[in-house]
């Protein structure tokens, strides 16, 4: 736990760098395959 | 030839030769088997040598190409797999010491594709364990060590598959990259490595380490082994839930073609990061190298590329915690402590965080699909710079000093969120004599255009030919 408790806290603070992501609209993608097209 | 000339023709040179009866599959074998034993006390490219299955391989496509019985390009060449690809009747341990007597049914279909195709497994290749890391560290079977100077990382995860093919020890490698884990090693040993668009190759067998972002990919000398590599394995799985339907090319056509009218990008936020200025310098040299073979080489800007690391940490801890949950539970004692630390951290990410991640990465998709709408291709360093000490935790880039996994993974992450073909070729060395990777990105399911300026840039330059003094 001594060794946990401060890495969680890192990996914690870096995914609330996820706060600074514009995702207004934008919904999770969830289809992980790419279409071959670009529109 | 002599064996150490065998042991460094490429799979295309090769297998001229063996087709032409110039050369048997049971000297190549034997020649890279020799080799192995020379290099591998220092180097710790393989966690499992398959020696007498490999010549009895051998012997076996001998036969069959003196019948007449020729597979095709890959009959005879001998290649090795790391060892998180499923291999039936061959342990398979992921680079773990918990896994160390499993022994798998069935090949993945990777490795099934190449038997197929007559290629000779000589092993199983070393890797960051369940390749959870950057950098080719194991303390289970032993770190790996960089060709070019074996007091430096190879990069990870797919470090042993990187050594291996700098080294000679074999033709052809396979890798996997989530994060960065072909395109790293290949870029910190001077070989070419090829991070092909999501679902093209099967994930079928393979140990994941996040669903959406784990892409197999091959670990070869040339650019046109790597399209050999893809005629083979690439293609629909219908094991694999996640694999393309997408009609399947000869990638070996790619080869043909010149770069006049291609449009490169470089976005310049890759200039704008942490990153060496000798790297700088050689990536920017070999960016004007295209310009003089025909390409169009223009600046572009990737905002989101700043939250790569955001969007793709997020979403590999969670799904790397979520994939090894079990393994935590029943045996987290027995990990590699650092490996650990990352699985028990990742179990605290909230689905919230993990879905603001998964919108995250829309945006940037949808960011980097419009630029792709105005060149063919995005260029860049692969690193931000050369290999670093083993057990390094932090590196120099520039100016700055930054923590080791963050820098090596600075410039792939990206094409794993986005599912692009990502290939870095070599494009220079250091005064310290290491190499250095450019990575060029195309359009989904476009690789034919990354290998043509891959190959074109490649046969422009002698960076390919040079081989570590190991």
């Amino acid at each position: 736990v001594d060794e946990l408790y401060p890495y969680v806290q890192i990996v914690l603070s870096g995914v609330r760098s996820l706060d600074e992501i514009d995702v207004a609209g934008a919904e999770p993608d969830l289809v992980f395959i790419p279409s071959p097209e670009l529109n | 030839m002599d064996a150490l000339e065998l042991c460094y023709l490429s799979a295309g040179e090769l297998s001229r030769l063996i087709e032409k009866r110039e050369v048997s599959p049971v000297e190549v074998v034997d020649a890279h088997l020799a080799r192995i034993g020379e290099t591998d006390a220092t180097l710790n490219s393989f966690i499992t040598l398959l020696p007498e299955p490999a010549r009895a391989a051998a012997r076996r496509a001998e036969s069959e190409i003196q019948a007449g019985r020729y597979r095709g390009p890959l009959h005879g060449i001998p290649i090795g797999l790391k060892d998180l690809f499923n291999t039936g009747g061959v342990r398979t341990t992921s680079g773990s010491r918990v896994f160390d007597t499993f022994v798998p049914e069935r090949d993945c279909t990777v490795a099934a594709r190449f038997q197929q195709a007559g290629a000779i497994l000589l092993g199983k290749l070393n890797l960051h364990p369940l390749a959870y890391g950057a950098t080719g560290e194991n303390a289970d079977y032993g770190h790996m060590h960089n060709p070019w100077n074996p007091e430096l990382v190879t990069g990870g995860s797919s470090g042993g598959s990187g050594s291996a093919v700098a080294a000679g020890q074999c033709t052809i490698a396979m890798g996997s990259d989530t994060g960065g884990s072909v395109r790293i090693p290949a870029a910190f040993c001077g070989i070419v490595g090829l991070k092909p668009t999501y679902g093209l190759v099967s994930r079928y067998g393979l140990t994941p380490l996040s669903w959406c972002l784990d892409h197999p990919g091959p670990m070869v000398r040339t650019v046109a082994d790597a399209a050999l590599v893809m005629n083979v394995i690439a293609g629909h799985d219908l094991n694999d839930a996640a694999s393309a339907r997408v009609e399947v090319p000869n990638y070996t056509d790619a080869l043909k073609g010149d770069l006049r009218g291609l449009k490169i990008g470089v976005p310049r936020e890759y200039f704008e990061a942490p990153l060496d200025p000798e790297v700088a310098a050689a990536v920017r040299l070999a960016i004007g190298q295209l310009g003089d073979l025909g390409a169009t080489t223009t600046d572009v800007s990737l905002p989101m590329f700043r939250h790569a690391q955001a969007i793709s940490g997020t979403i590999l801890m969670a799904e790397a915690a979520a994939c090894h949950r079990d393994l935590l539970a029943k045996e987290g004692v027995k990990l590699y402590p650092p490996v650990r630390l990352r699985l028990e951290a990742g179990l605290f990410i909230s689905a919230v965080d993990y879905l603001k991640a998964q919108q995250g990465r829309s945006v940037f998709n949808r960011e980097a699909r419009q630029m792709l709408k105005e060149v063919d291709l995005l260029v860049g360093p692969t690193e931000p710079v050369t290999a670093p000490p083993i057990l390094a935790e932090k590196v120099q880039a520039g100016d700055q000093t930054i923590g080791t996994t963050a820098a090596l993974t600075q410039y792939t992450r990206s094409y794993n969120i986005t599912g692009f073909p990502a290939i870095t070729v070599p494009c220079g060395f250091s005064r310290t004599g290491l190499p250095i990777g450019l990575q060029l990105a195309g359009r989904p399911f476009d690789e034919l255009t990354v290998l043509r300026a891959a190959h074109a840039y490649e046969k422009a330059t002698i960076w390919h030919t040079r081989r570590p003094a190991i």
